[in-house]
């Protein structure tokens, strides 16, 4: 394996990212695991050199030492000095989880680094499942967080929350269309709204492009938001303020990205799966999508400048 | 009197095989002792290099003076030939000691009644237990004793088991021990019965610890009495028993009360390897556990 399990090793790749771990000891853990798997290879032959040593010459009968020509290994190639052959790997991420989130996260190996900057500038939709409940608020949003109010809940329904969503993404729509920069009166703007291809090409603040509730069962509700340029803790802000338009309270209890541009939750690998033969797999069979989305979405006329 | 180059000139060349000159040099010259730690012992010079004086010590060394007595001296003791290589790249600086230093320090265990097998498996699993004066091995030994209150013939199987606690500090078992009594609220004999099994829990850190205890304890709803029979559960990684209890509780299958049916048992949750743990404890499949763990 060794150096020819490098050449398989460029390109993206998801893992999923399960909660209360941080992103930099997942990309420290990914590496290392790769590292075990590389070093474990076949290292290539050492290098010989010709030496001149002492030895009784064979066949002859005199009993003098003389100076014969052998080619022996180096010591320098020799894995106890050298130590193992690959100490570090350069592997980067994609669009950052925090700790309590979890869910799908790309990584970049190699010269796959270079497609993250790509990704990066496509300006992707992504997909969360939040959960909220209702009845309470905190700090910094969170479940565990310092408790600032209670309040009841009982006269939320489920036509007032999807109201109240409907109108986030009401307004969200409009921010969208002012962000992308885009003259709706031309022909072209409006037929890539319609398609819902319409989106801002540089950076903007957080955009709902969809939400919509999946389960309400009160004091517990389950929403799919997608969005772009967000952040975890402004969609849990974003829970809080659902909880505020509805006259009670509410904090986030779970954020969870089911989708990252074009890599779901089938293409992510769990925490067994971090080791060099699935990543190679992962890699080779996400390769031939990745190179298509990206020529689709980086071509020109697309979010127009 | 070959000329050798200094060890730290081996940078590691592995992606520039241009760079010949060092290769070149070294073919040319090595000390005898060097050699014989690399080929015949199996040393990992990689290793130890990287301690800044190393490189000093091992090629001051006299192979017939220094190295021979030593290597006889632990093949003595009973430390295979092949175990030579992990103790030495552990402990080189056993080639700077006294002979008669580690002959005295191996009279003195043995006059504890530690027989020989046993002194040759706790050097072996602490390779820095020779470099110790037997002042330093007899305080430590009394204050394990003391502080344990086990007995003579437990706490030498203790530390036959765990012959690190002998060469680390001694902070964290005090600290260890007082969170046991004092946070998590043992009785000194639990401690003492859970030492005996997981002789690790001395030496754990305190914040895993109570990580663990607090999960287990609360979330799981198990009693002390029962953590107290299966202490593996300190042992084990606590992202490991959060899945698995989570698992379990979603398929309705958390049982822990050894009275009610359908019981299933601490260690088996943290040791067994995740197919048996998915047939036989969560009844399920290995996809329905990596399917539930996507939704965490």
């Amino acid at each position: 394996m060794g150096l020819d399990g490098l050449a398989r090793l460029h390109g993206l790749f998801a893992a999923y990212k399960p909660p209360g771990l941080k992103w930099k000891h997942l990309r420290d853990t990914v590496e290392l695991q790769l590292l075990k798997g590389l070093n474990a290879g076949k290292r290539p032959a050492s290098e010989h050199r010709v030496r001149f040593l002492l030895g009784p010459v064979e066949g002859s009968e005199e009993k003098e030492l003389t100076l014969t020509a052998t080619s022996v290994p180096t010591l320098i190639d020799h894995p106890l000095v050298r130590g193992p052959a690959f100490t570090s790997l350069k592997i980067g991420m994609g669009h950052r989880l925090d700790a309590q989130a979890s869910g799908v996260l790309v990584l970049g190996v190699g010269r796959g680094r270079r497609l993250l900057t790509d990704m990066y500038n496509a300006h992707l939709t992504k997909d969360y499942t939040v959960h909220g409940l209702l009845g309470k608020a905190t700090d910094d949003f969170c479940e565990d967080g310092r408790l600032v109010e209670k309040t009841t809940y009982d006269h939320v329904t489920r036509e007032k929350l999807e109201r109240i969503l409907s109108l986030i993404q009401g307004s969200h729509q409009k921010a969208l269309v002012m962000y992308s920069n885009a003259d709706l009166q031309t022909q072209e703007a409006y037929e890539m709204a319609v398609s819902g291809v319409l989106r801002p090409m540089n950076k903007s603040p957080m955009l709902v492009t969809g939400i919509r509730c999946l389960q309400f069962a009160p004091p517990e509700f389950l929403l799919e938001v997608q969005c772009m340029h967000e952040t975890q803790k402004q969609l849990r802000r974003l829970v809080h303020e659902i909880g505020l338009e509805l006259k009670s309270t509410a904090v986030c209890t779970q954020v969870r990205r089911t989708r990252d541009g074009f890599f779901t939750l089938d293409d992510a690998l769990l925490r067994t799966q971090w080791d060099l033969p699935s990543i190679q797999d992962a890699i080779q069979s996400a390769a031939p999508r990745v190179a298509a989305e990206l020529e689709k979405n980086l071509r020109p006329g697309l979010g127009t400048q | 009197m070959p000329l050798f180059v200094p060890l730290t000139l081996l940078t590691p060349l592995y992606r520039v095989p241009s760079l010949k000159c060092f290769s070149f040099e070294l073919s040319r010259t090595t000390t005898v002792a060097c050699q014989t730690l690399i080929d015949a012992l199996r040393v990992d010079l990689s290793k130890i290099e990287k301690h800044p004086d190393a490189a000093n010590l091992l090629l001051r060394l006299d192979f017939e003076k220094d190295i021979k007595q030593i290597l006889l001296f632990l093949k003595d003791l009973g430390i295979e030939d092949n175990q030579l290589g992990t103790f030495l790249t552990k402990n080189y600086a056993i080639f700077s000691e006294d002979l008669e230093n580690l002959k005295t320090r191996v009279a003195y265990l043995l006059s504890k009644n530690f027989s020989k097998v046993d002194i040759a498996q706790m050097v072996r699993n602490a390779p820095f237990l020779l470099s110790f004066s037997v002042e330093r091995l007899d305080n430590r030994l009394g204050f394990f004793q003391k502080e344990l209150e086990l007995g003579v013939k437990k706490t030498r199987d203790l530390v036959i088991r765990l012959p690190r606690l002998l060469t680390g500090s001694l902070e964290p078992v005090k600290e260890n021990m007082k969170v046991y009594r004092l946070e998590l609220g043992f009785k000194h004999k639990e401690i003492q019965h859970m030492i005996t099994k997981i002789p690790k829990m001395l030496t754990a850190s305190k914040r895993k610890i109570t990580e663990t205890f607090d999960y287990v304890h609360n979330v799981m709803c198990i009693p002390h009495h029962i953590i107290v029979k299966f202490p593996q559960v300190f042992n084990s990684r606590l992202f490991k028993v959060k899945e698995r209890h989570l698992f379990l509780a979603y398929l309705g299958r958390a049982q822990y009360d050894p009275g009610k049916p359908n019981y299933i048992s601490l260690d088996k949750l943290v040791s067994v390897p995740d197919e048996i743990f998915c047939e036989e404890m969560a009844k399920a499949s290995v996809q329905d556990f990596e399917k539930f763990l996507k939704t965490l």
